[in-house]
Protein backbone atom coordinates (compact mmCIF):
# COMPACT_ATOMS: atom_id res chain seq x y z
CA UNK A 1 0.00 0.00 0.00
CA UNK A 2 1.59 3.48 -1.08
CA UNK A 3 0.63 7.11 -2.63
CA UNK A 4 0.46 6.91 -6.42
CA UNK A 5 1.59 9.90 -8.21
CA UNK A 6 -1.73 11.60 -8.02
CA UNK A 7 -1.41 11.30 -4.40
CA UNK A 8 -4.33 8.80 -4.41
CA UNK A 9 -4.05 5.21 -1.72
CA UNK A 10 -3.10 2.72 -3.94
CA UNK A 11 -3.05 -1.12 -2.98
CA UNK A 12 -2.26 -4.52 -4.69
CA UNK A 13 -1.36 -7.64 -3.37
CA UNK A 14 2.10 -9.31 -4.89
CA UNK A 15 2.99 -12.90 -4.75
CA UNK A 16 6.45 -13.09 -2.73
CA UNK A 17 9.04 -15.15 -5.90
CA UNK A 18 12.08 -14.85 -3.50
CA UNK A 19 13.72 -12.96 -0.41
CA UNK A 20 17.30 -10.79 -0.93
CA UNK A 21 20.39 -10.82 1.50
CA UNK A 22 22.34 -7.45 1.23
CA UNK A 23 25.16 -5.88 3.40
CA UNK A 24 23.11 -4.15 4.97
CA UNK A 25 20.10 -5.09 7.49
CA UNK A 26 18.37 -1.27 6.58
CA UNK A 27 18.05 -2.28 2.72
CA UNK A 28 16.27 -5.28 3.24
CA UNK A 29 13.65 -4.06 5.63
CA UNK A 30 12.96 -0.96 3.36
CA UNK A 31 13.14 -2.29 0.20
CA UNK A 32 11.52 -4.67 -2.14
CA UNK A 33 12.14 -5.11 -6.33
CA UNK A 34 8.99 -5.19 -8.96
CA UNK A 35 9.08 -5.12 -12.40
CA UNK A 36 8.85 -2.29 -14.22
CA UNK A 37 5.42 -2.71 -15.74
CA UNK A 38 4.04 -3.51 -12.69
CA UNK A 39 5.76 -0.71 -10.60
CA UNK A 40 4.44 2.64 -13.15
CA UNK A 41 1.07 0.65 -12.98
CA UNK A 42 0.84 0.70 -9.63
CA UNK A 43 2.52 4.25 -8.95
CA UNK A 44 0.44 5.91 -12.02
CA UNK A 45 3.16 6.60 -13.55
CA UNK A 46 2.96 4.73 -16.99
CA UNK A 47 6.63 5.39 -19.08
CA UNK A 48 8.24 7.02 -16.42
CA UNK A 49 11.12 6.07 -14.57
CA UNK A 50 12.80 8.15 -11.31
CA UNK A 51 16.14 6.86 -11.35
CA UNK A 52 18.31 5.34 -13.48
CA UNK A 53 21.75 3.79 -11.87
CA UNK A 54 25.07 3.51 -13.84
CA UNK A 55 27.45 0.72 -12.41
CA UNK A 56 30.90 1.82 -13.17
CA UNK A 57 34.26 0.05 -11.92
CA UNK A 58 36.29 3.23 -11.86
CA UNK A 59 35.57 5.40 -8.84
CA UNK A 60 37.47 8.13 -10.14
CA UNK A 61 35.65 8.35 -13.89
CA UNK A 62 31.89 8.12 -11.61
CA UNK A 63 30.94 12.36 -12.43
CA UNK A 64 32.31 11.98 -15.98
CA UNK A 65 30.15 8.85 -16.43
CA UNK A 66 27.48 11.18 -14.59
CA UNK A 67 27.68 14.11 -16.97
CA UNK A 68 27.80 11.87 -20.12
CA UNK A 69 24.87 10.21 -19.11
CA UNK A 70 23.02 13.38 -18.56
CA UNK A 71 23.95 15.03 -21.96
CA UNK A 72 23.02 11.62 -23.66
CA UNK A 73 19.34 11.39 -22.29
CA UNK A 74 18.93 15.64 -22.35
CA UNK A 75 16.11 17.59 -21.16
CA UNK A 76 14.19 13.99 -19.98
CA UNK A 77 17.18 13.88 -16.44
CA UNK A 78 16.60 16.87 -14.55
CA UNK A 79 19.88 15.80 -11.98
CA UNK A 80 22.76 13.41 -13.22
CA UNK A 81 24.93 13.10 -10.07
CA UNK A 82 27.79 10.64 -9.45
CA UNK A 83 28.33 8.24 -6.31
CA UNK A 84 30.37 10.92 -4.25
CA UNK A 85 27.33 13.22 -4.71
CA UNK A 86 24.87 10.91 -3.18
CA UNK A 87 26.91 9.81 -0.88
CA UNK A 88 29.31 12.53 0.56
CA UNK A 89 29.94 10.62 3.73
CA UNK A 90 31.60 7.93 1.86
CA UNK A 91 33.38 9.99 -0.52
CA UNK A 92 34.89 11.51 2.42
CA UNK A 93 35.81 8.37 3.60
CA UNK A 94 37.69 7.27 0.89
CA UNK A 95 39.94 10.46 0.56
CA UNK A 96 40.58 10.16 4.29
CA UNK A 97 41.82 7.00 3.67
CA UNK A 98 43.59 7.54 0.74
CA UNK A 99 45.53 10.33 2.58
CA UNK A 100 46.12 8.21 5.53
CA UNK A 101 47.40 5.32 3.18
CA UNK A 102 50.41 8.11 1.82
CA UNK A 103 51.21 8.60 5.87
CA UNK A 104 51.54 4.97 6.00
CA UNK A 105 53.50 4.29 3.05
CA UNK A 106 55.43 7.39 4.34
CA UNK A 107 56.03 5.79 8.11
CA UNK A 108 56.58 2.36 7.06
CA UNK A 109 59.37 3.37 4.17
CA UNK A 110 60.78 5.47 6.65
CA UNK A 111 61.13 2.54 8.96
CA UNK A 112 62.52 0.49 5.97
CA UNK A 113 65.00 3.10 5.38
CA UNK A 114 66.26 2.97 8.51
CA UNK A 115 66.59 -0.51 8.94
CA UNK A 116 68.05 -1.34 6.20
CA UNK A 117 70.60 1.53 7.05
CA UNK A 118 71.30 -0.06 10.52
CA UNK A 119 71.94 -3.53 8.91
CA UNK A 120 74.46 -2.09 6.24
CA UNK A 121 76.34 0.05 9.16
CA UNK A 122 76.38 -3.03 10.83
CA UNK A 123 78.21 -5.10 7.90
CA UNK A 124 80.53 -2.64 7.52
CA UNK A 125 81.40 -2.65 11.26
CA UNK A 126 81.75 -6.29 11.17
CA UNK A 127 84.10 -6.10 8.16
CA UNK A 128 86.39 -3.20 9.24
CA UNK A 129 89.37 -5.52 9.68
CA UNK A 130 88.64 -7.67 6.06
CA UNK A 131 87.76 -4.09 4.66
CA UNK A 132 90.70 -2.76 6.29
CA UNK A 133 92.97 -5.95 4.77
CA UNK A 134 91.39 -5.39 1.01
CA UNK A 135 92.25 -1.65 1.46
CA UNK A 136 95.89 -2.26 2.40
CA UNK A 137 96.37 -5.48 -0.63
CA UNK A 138 95.34 -2.20 -3.38
CA UNK A 139 91.77 -2.71 -3.77
CA UNK A 140 90.59 1.04 -4.79
CA UNK A 141 88.16 2.78 -1.92
CA UNK A 142 85.44 3.43 -5.39
CA UNK A 143 85.63 -0.24 -5.83
CA UNK A 144 84.97 -1.11 -1.95
CA UNK A 145 82.16 0.65 -2.06
CA UNK A 146 80.99 -0.36 -5.66
CA UNK A 147 80.89 -3.67 -3.68
CA UNK A 148 79.01 -3.13 -0.88
CA UNK A 149 76.50 -0.91 -3.07
CA UNK A 150 76.49 -4.22 -5.42
CA UNK A 151 75.57 -6.45 -2.19
CA UNK A 152 73.03 -3.87 -1.21
CA UNK A 153 71.15 -4.07 -4.54
CA UNK A 154 71.40 -8.17 -4.59
CA UNK A 155 70.12 -8.16 -1.34
CA UNK A 156 66.91 -5.59 -2.32
CA UNK A 157 66.91 -7.67 -5.58
CA UNK A 158 65.88 -11.03 -3.20
CA UNK A 159 64.35 -8.61 -0.58
CA UNK A 160 61.75 -7.56 -3.12
CA UNK A 161 61.23 -10.87 -4.94
CA UNK A 162 60.30 -12.57 -1.57
CA UNK A 163 58.42 -9.54 -0.21
CA UNK A 164 56.66 -9.21 -3.49
CA UNK A 165 55.83 -12.85 -3.93
CA UNK A 166 54.47 -12.76 -0.28
CA UNK A 167 52.42 -9.64 -0.67
CA UNK A 168 50.53 -10.99 -3.75
CA UNK A 169 49.87 -14.11 -2.18
CA UNK A 170 48.26 -12.90 0.50
CA UNK A 171 46.69 -10.33 -1.61
CA UNK A 172 45.31 -13.22 -3.77
CA UNK A 173 44.25 -15.48 -0.73
CA UNK A 174 42.18 -12.14 0.60
CA UNK A 175 40.60 -11.44 -2.72
CA UNK A 176 39.09 -14.70 -2.97
CA UNK A 177 38.12 -15.59 0.58
CA UNK A 178 38.01 -12.04 1.78
CA UNK A 179 38.84 -10.17 4.93
CA UNK A 180 36.22 -10.20 7.31
CA UNK A 181 36.21 -6.73 10.06
CA UNK A 182 32.78 -7.42 11.27
CA UNK A 183 34.96 -8.09 14.68
CA UNK A 184 35.91 -4.59 14.24
CA UNK A 185 32.65 -3.47 15.17
CA UNK A 186 29.40 -2.40 12.85
CA UNK A 187 30.59 0.90 12.03
CA UNK A 188 31.12 0.38 8.46
CA UNK A 189 27.70 -0.71 7.90
CA UNK A 190 25.94 2.49 9.00
CA UNK A 191 27.69 3.98 5.79
CA UNK A 192 26.11 1.09 3.39
CA UNK A 193 29.23 -0.61 3.24
CA UNK A 194 29.95 -4.40 3.94
CA UNK A 195 32.17 -5.49 6.52
CA UNK A 196 34.12 -8.32 4.62
CA UNK A 197 37.08 -6.52 2.13
CA UNK A 198 38.29 -8.05 -1.10
CA UNK A 199 42.03 -7.38 -1.33
CA UNK A 200 43.19 -6.30 -4.73
CA UNK A 201 46.63 -4.92 -6.18
CA UNK A 202 47.87 -3.67 -9.52
CA UNK A 203 50.86 -4.04 -11.63
CA UNK A 204 51.48 -0.45 -11.25
CA UNK A 205 50.95 -0.69 -7.67
CA UNK A 206 53.64 -3.70 -7.16
CA UNK A 207 56.40 -2.23 -9.81
CA UNK A 208 55.83 0.80 -7.41
CA UNK A 209 56.14 -0.78 -4.40
CA UNK A 210 58.83 -2.73 -5.74
CA UNK A 211 60.90 0.24 -7.56
CA UNK A 212 60.42 2.37 -4.46
CA UNK A 213 62.21 -0.49 -2.19
CA UNK A 214 64.61 -1.01 -4.50
CA UNK A 215 65.69 2.66 -4.95
CA UNK A 216 65.34 3.60 -1.32
CA UNK A 217 67.35 0.67 -0.41
CA UNK A 218 70.23 1.82 -2.63
CA UNK A 219 70.14 5.60 -1.25
CA UNK A 220 70.35 4.45 1.93
CA UNK A 221 73.14 1.62 1.45
CA UNK A 222 75.45 4.81 -0.19
CA UNK A 223 76.17 6.17 3.55
CA UNK A 224 77.50 2.46 4.38
CA UNK A 225 79.68 2.72 1.66
CA UNK A 226 81.14 5.81 1.72
CA UNK A 227 82.14 4.52 5.07
CA UNK A 228 83.41 1.14 4.48
CA UNK A 229 85.21 3.35 1.43
CA UNK A 230 87.01 5.47 4.84
CA UNK A 231 87.79 3.06 6.55
CA UNK A 232 91.73 3.50 7.52
CA UNK A 233 93.36 -0.23 6.72
CA UNK A 234 96.41 0.80 9.67
CA UNK A 235 93.71 1.03 12.03
CA UNK A 236 91.47 -1.55 10.95
CA UNK A 237 95.06 -4.16 10.97
CA UNK A 238 95.76 -3.00 14.56
CA UNK A 239 91.93 -4.40 15.54
CA UNK A 240 94.17 -7.59 16.19
CA UNK A 241 92.29 -10.61 16.73
CA UNK B 1 118.06 2.50 -7.95
CA UNK B 2 116.54 1.92 -3.86
CA UNK B 3 113.60 -0.12 -3.85
CA UNK B 4 113.14 2.19 -1.11
CA UNK B 5 114.44 5.57 0.12
CA UNK B 6 113.17 7.55 3.17
CA UNK B 7 114.29 10.78 3.98
CA UNK B 8 113.93 12.65 7.03
CA UNK B 9 110.76 10.94 7.99
CA UNK B 10 108.74 11.78 11.04
CA UNK B 11 105.35 10.66 12.56
CA UNK B 12 103.54 12.11 15.30
CA UNK B 13 100.01 10.55 15.94
CA UNK B 14 97.31 13.17 17.56
CA UNK B 15 94.54 12.25 19.52
CA UNK B 16 92.93 15.22 20.47
CA UNK B 17 95.57 17.06 22.98
CA UNK B 18 97.54 14.25 22.59
CA UNK B 19 100.70 13.82 20.51
CA UNK B 20 102.45 11.01 20.39
CA UNK B 21 106.09 10.97 18.46
CA UNK B 22 106.45 7.41 16.81
CA UNK B 23 109.78 8.32 14.46
CA UNK B 24 111.89 11.43 14.78
CA UNK B 25 113.18 11.34 11.95
CA UNK B 26 114.31 8.20 9.79
CA UNK B 27 116.99 8.01 6.51
CA UNK B 28 116.94 4.67 4.90
CA UNK B 29 117.74 3.24 1.62
CA UNK B 30 116.48 -0.59 1.03
CA UNK B 31 118.26 -2.07 -1.94
CA UNK B 32 116.82 -4.69 -4.26
CA UNK B 33 116.95 -8.12 -3.03
CA UNK B 34 117.21 -7.25 0.66
CA UNK B 35 116.30 -9.16 3.89
CA UNK B 36 116.12 -6.41 6.49
CA UNK B 37 114.74 -7.28 9.94
CA UNK B 38 113.85 -4.02 11.86
CA UNK B 39 113.97 -4.80 15.62
CA UNK B 40 113.26 -2.64 18.36
CA UNK B 41 111.67 -2.78 21.66
CA UNK B 42 107.56 -2.28 21.71
CA UNK B 43 106.34 0.91 20.99
CA UNK B 44 110.02 1.59 19.41
CA UNK B 45 108.53 2.82 15.94
CA UNK B 46 108.31 -0.32 13.94
CA UNK B 47 105.01 -0.94 12.74
CA UNK B 48 104.73 3.04 12.50
CA UNK B 49 107.48 2.95 9.79
CA UNK B 50 106.92 -0.30 7.86
CA UNK B 51 102.91 1.47 7.27
CA UNK B 52 104.75 4.63 6.06
CA UNK B 53 106.87 2.57 3.92
CA UNK B 54 103.72 0.56 2.48
CA UNK B 55 101.48 3.93 1.86
CA UNK B 56 99.00 2.99 4.58
CA UNK B 57 99.74 6.13 5.98
CA UNK B 58 101.10 9.45 5.78
CA UNK B 59 104.26 10.97 7.34
CA UNK B 60 104.28 14.49 8.77
CA UNK B 61 107.02 14.98 8.02
CA UNK B 62 110.10 13.87 5.03
CA UNK B 63 109.58 11.70 2.20
CA UNK B 64 109.47 8.11 1.65
CA UNK B 65 109.88 7.02 -2.12
CA UNK B 66 109.22 3.37 -3.77
CA UNK B 67 110.82 2.98 -6.73
CA UNK B 68 111.80 6.65 -7.02
CA UNK B 69 108.47 7.52 -6.64
CA UNK B 70 107.89 10.24 -4.07
CA UNK B 71 104.54 8.63 -2.59
CA UNK B 72 104.04 12.46 -0.79
CA UNK B 73 103.34 13.07 -4.54
CA UNK B 74 100.45 10.06 -5.64
CA UNK B 75 96.93 10.60 -5.51
CA UNK B 76 95.13 7.81 -2.90
CA UNK B 77 94.01 5.69 -6.49
CA UNK B 78 97.89 5.64 -7.71
CA UNK B 79 98.89 4.55 -3.70
CA UNK B 80 96.21 1.88 -4.08
CA UNK B 81 97.39 0.39 -7.77
CA UNK B 82 101.23 1.33 -6.06
CA UNK B 83 100.34 -1.42 -3.23
CA UNK B 84 98.69 -3.62 -5.15
CA UNK B 85 101.35 -4.04 -8.33
CA UNK B 86 104.73 -3.11 -6.37
CA UNK B 87 104.16 -3.97 -2.43
CA UNK B 88 103.54 -7.07 -1.24
CA UNK B 89 101.91 -7.23 2.62
CA UNK B 90 102.23 -9.97 5.40
CA UNK B 91 100.28 -9.30 8.64
CA UNK B 92 101.09 -10.29 11.84
CA UNK B 93 97.06 -11.83 12.02
CA UNK B 94 97.21 -13.23 8.76
CA UNK B 95 94.37 -11.36 7.83
CA UNK B 96 93.23 -13.82 4.82
CA UNK B 97 90.24 -13.15 3.34
CA UNK B 98 87.64 -15.76 5.49
CA UNK B 99 85.18 -16.78 3.10
CA UNK B 100 87.64 -17.65 0.26
CA UNK B 101 90.05 -20.54 0.76
CA UNK B 102 93.84 -20.43 0.51
CA UNK B 103 94.09 -20.45 -3.42
CA UNK B 104 91.42 -18.32 -3.60
CA UNK B 105 93.03 -15.39 -1.01
CA UNK B 106 96.32 -15.80 -3.19
CA UNK B 107 94.06 -15.45 -6.56
CA UNK B 108 92.42 -12.55 -5.15
CA UNK B 109 95.92 -10.48 -5.28
CA UNK B 110 95.72 -11.60 -9.51
CA UNK B 111 92.28 -10.62 -9.95
CA UNK B 112 92.25 -7.12 -8.70
CA UNK B 113 95.57 -7.03 -11.28
CA UNK B 114 92.60 -7.90 -13.80
CA UNK B 115 95.03 -11.78 -14.42
CA UNK B 116 92.87 -13.46 -16.18
CA UNK B 117 90.82 -16.28 -14.28
CA UNK B 118 92.79 -19.57 -15.31
CA UNK B 119 96.21 -18.04 -15.40
CA UNK B 120 95.28 -16.83 -12.16
CA UNK B 121 94.51 -20.34 -10.57
CA UNK B 122 97.52 -21.97 -12.54
CA UNK B 123 99.93 -19.12 -10.53
CA UNK B 124 98.47 -19.26 -7.20
CA UNK B 125 98.60 -22.63 -7.00
CA UNK B 126 102.07 -23.38 -8.51
CA UNK B 127 103.36 -20.30 -5.40
CA UNK B 128 101.23 -22.42 -2.75
CA UNK B 129 103.27 -25.64 -3.90
CA UNK B 130 106.55 -22.99 -3.31
CA UNK B 131 106.09 -21.87 0.01
CA UNK B 132 104.87 -25.77 1.07
CA UNK B 133 101.36 -26.51 0.77
CA UNK B 134 99.68 -29.17 -0.58
CA UNK B 135 96.16 -30.42 -0.70
CA UNK B 136 95.67 -27.33 2.69
CA UNK B 137 95.76 -24.72 -0.03
CA UNK B 138 91.87 -25.59 -0.78
CA UNK B 139 90.50 -25.52 2.70
CA UNK B 140 89.11 -22.05 3.71
CA UNK B 141 91.58 -20.18 6.93
CA UNK B 142 89.67 -21.48 9.89
CA UNK B 143 90.67 -25.44 8.84
CA UNK B 144 94.29 -24.12 8.33
CA UNK B 145 97.03 -24.23 11.29
CA UNK B 146 98.56 -20.36 12.07
CA UNK B 147 101.62 -21.65 10.05
CA UNK B 148 99.99 -22.46 6.96
CA UNK B 149 98.07 -19.69 7.34
CA UNK B 150 101.25 -17.28 7.68
CA UNK B 151 102.70 -19.57 4.27
CA UNK B 152 99.25 -18.45 2.19
CA UNK B 153 99.77 -15.02 3.54
CA UNK B 154 103.37 -14.75 2.02
CA UNK B 155 102.52 -16.58 -1.09
CA UNK B 156 99.55 -14.11 -1.36
CA UNK B 157 102.18 -11.16 -0.96
CA UNK B 158 104.73 -12.45 -3.07
CA UNK B 159 102.57 -14.14 -6.33
CA UNK B 160 102.19 -10.81 -8.05
CA UNK B 161 105.84 -10.65 -8.03
CA UNK B 162 106.33 -7.19 -6.24
CA UNK B 163 109.47 -4.80 -5.84
CA UNK B 164 109.16 -5.59 -2.02
CA UNK B 165 107.08 -7.46 0.79
CA UNK B 166 106.45 -5.84 4.32
CA UNK B 167 105.65 -8.28 7.02
CA UNK B 168 104.99 -6.79 10.52
CA UNK B 169 106.08 -9.04 13.15
CA UNK B 170 105.12 -11.88 11.08
CA UNK B 171 105.99 -14.68 13.40
CA UNK B 172 104.59 -12.93 16.53
CA UNK B 173 101.18 -15.36 16.40
CA UNK B 174 103.56 -18.41 15.52
CA UNK B 175 105.15 -21.28 18.09
CA UNK B 176 109.01 -20.65 17.58
CA UNK B 177 109.61 -24.24 15.68
CA UNK B 178 106.93 -22.94 12.93
CA UNK B 179 108.25 -19.22 13.52
CA UNK B 180 111.66 -20.73 12.51
CA UNK B 181 110.35 -22.58 9.35
CA UNK B 182 107.94 -19.55 7.92
CA UNK B 183 111.57 -17.49 8.78
CA UNK B 184 113.70 -20.06 6.80
CA UNK B 185 110.77 -20.29 3.99
CA UNK B 186 111.35 -16.20 3.59
CA UNK B 187 115.42 -16.44 3.64
CA UNK B 188 114.77 -18.94 0.69
CA UNK B 189 112.54 -17.09 -1.08
CA UNK B 190 114.50 -14.07 -0.99
CA UNK B 191 118.13 -15.90 -1.58
CA UNK B 192 116.60 -18.00 -4.57
CA UNK B 193 113.69 -15.76 -6.05
CA UNK B 194 115.44 -12.56 -4.98
CA UNK B 195 112.14 -11.67 -3.39
CA UNK B 196 112.97 -8.11 -0.89
CA UNK B 197 111.73 -8.22 2.33
CA UNK B 198 111.58 -6.03 5.30
CA UNK B 199 109.82 -7.38 8.18
CA UNK B 200 109.99 -6.14 11.99
CA UNK B 201 110.23 -8.36 14.85
CA UNK B 202 111.65 -8.54 18.35
CA UNK B 203 111.73 -12.40 18.50
CA UNK B 204 115.42 -12.92 19.38
CA UNK B 205 116.01 -16.25 16.55
CA UNK B 206 114.15 -13.89 13.70
CA UNK B 207 116.56 -11.40 14.38
CA UNK B 208 119.52 -13.94 14.40
CA UNK B 209 118.55 -14.84 10.62
CA UNK B 210 118.38 -11.34 9.39
CA UNK B 211 121.09 -10.65 6.39
CA UNK B 212 120.34 -6.60 7.69
CA UNK B 213 119.37 -5.67 10.95
CA UNK B 214 118.09 -2.29 11.87
CA UNK B 215 117.35 -1.14 15.35
CA UNK B 216 114.69 1.26 16.59
CA UNK B 217 114.56 2.91 20.05
CA UNK B 218 111.98 6.07 20.44
CA UNK B 219 111.44 6.36 16.62
CA UNK B 220 115.24 6.88 15.50
CA UNK B 221 117.42 4.28 13.93
CA UNK B 222 120.16 3.50 16.80
CA UNK B 223 121.86 1.00 14.65
CA UNK B 224 122.39 -0.29 10.93
CA UNK B 225 124.20 -3.83 11.03
CA UNK B 226 124.89 -6.17 7.71
CA UNK B 227 125.77 -9.04 8.38
CA UNK B 228 127.10 -11.91 5.85
CA UNK B 229 124.57 -14.48 4.97
N1 LIG C 1 97.01 5.36 16.02
C1 LIG C 1 97.82 5.75 16.99
N2 LIG C 1 97.47 6.77 17.80
C2 LIG C 1 98.29 7.17 18.78
N3 LIG C 1 99.45 6.63 19.07
C3 LIG C 1 99.88 5.59 18.31
C4 LIG C 1 99.07 5.10 17.24
N4 LIG C 1 99.73 4.09 16.66
C5 LIG C 1 100.90 3.94 17.35
N5 LIG C 1 100.98 4.84 18.33
C6 LIG C 1 102.11 5.04 19.25
O1 LIG C 1 103.26 5.24 18.48
C7 LIG C 1 104.38 4.60 19.06
C8 LIG C 1 104.98 3.62 18.07
O2 LIG C 1 104.03 2.57 17.86
P1 LIG C 1 104.31 1.37 16.86
O3 LIG C 1 104.76 1.92 15.57
O4 LIG C 1 103.11 0.53 16.87
O5 LIG C 1 105.52 0.63 17.58
P2 LIG C 1 105.94 -0.91 17.50
O6 LIG C 1 105.35 -1.49 16.27
O7 LIG C 1 107.44 -0.85 17.46
O8 LIG C 1 105.46 -1.56 18.74
C9 LIG C 1 103.86 3.95 20.34
O9 LIG C 1 104.13 4.81 21.42
C10 LIG C 1 102.39 3.83 20.08
O10 LIG C 1 101.68 3.87 21.31
MG1 LIG D 1 104.05 -3.13 16.06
Amino acid sequence: MAYDANGEVASQAFRILGTFRATVEAYEKATIYVALDDAQKFFATPGRVTEIVVAGTDLDAASRTAQATQAALGDEVTTGRAWDALEPLVAQMIDVSRSSMGIFYGVFYLAMAFGIANTFLMIVHERTRELGVLLALGVTRGRVMAMLLFEALFVSAIGSVIGGGVGVAINIYYGRVGMDLSFAGQGMEMLGLGSVIHTFITPEELAGAVATTFAISIVVALYPAWKAGRVSPVQAIRMQA
Amino acid sequence: MSVVEIKGLEKTYVNGNVRVPALRGVDLAIEPGEFTVIAGPSGSGKSTLLNLIGALDVPTAGTVSIDGRDLTTLSKKELSELRRDRIGFVFQAYNLIPVLSGVENVEFILMIQGVGASERAERARAILHRVGLGDEMDRRPVDMSGGQQQRVAVARAIVSKPALVLADEPTANLDSATALDLLRLMAELNEKDGVTFIFSSHDQKVIDGARRLLTLRDGKIVEDERRAG
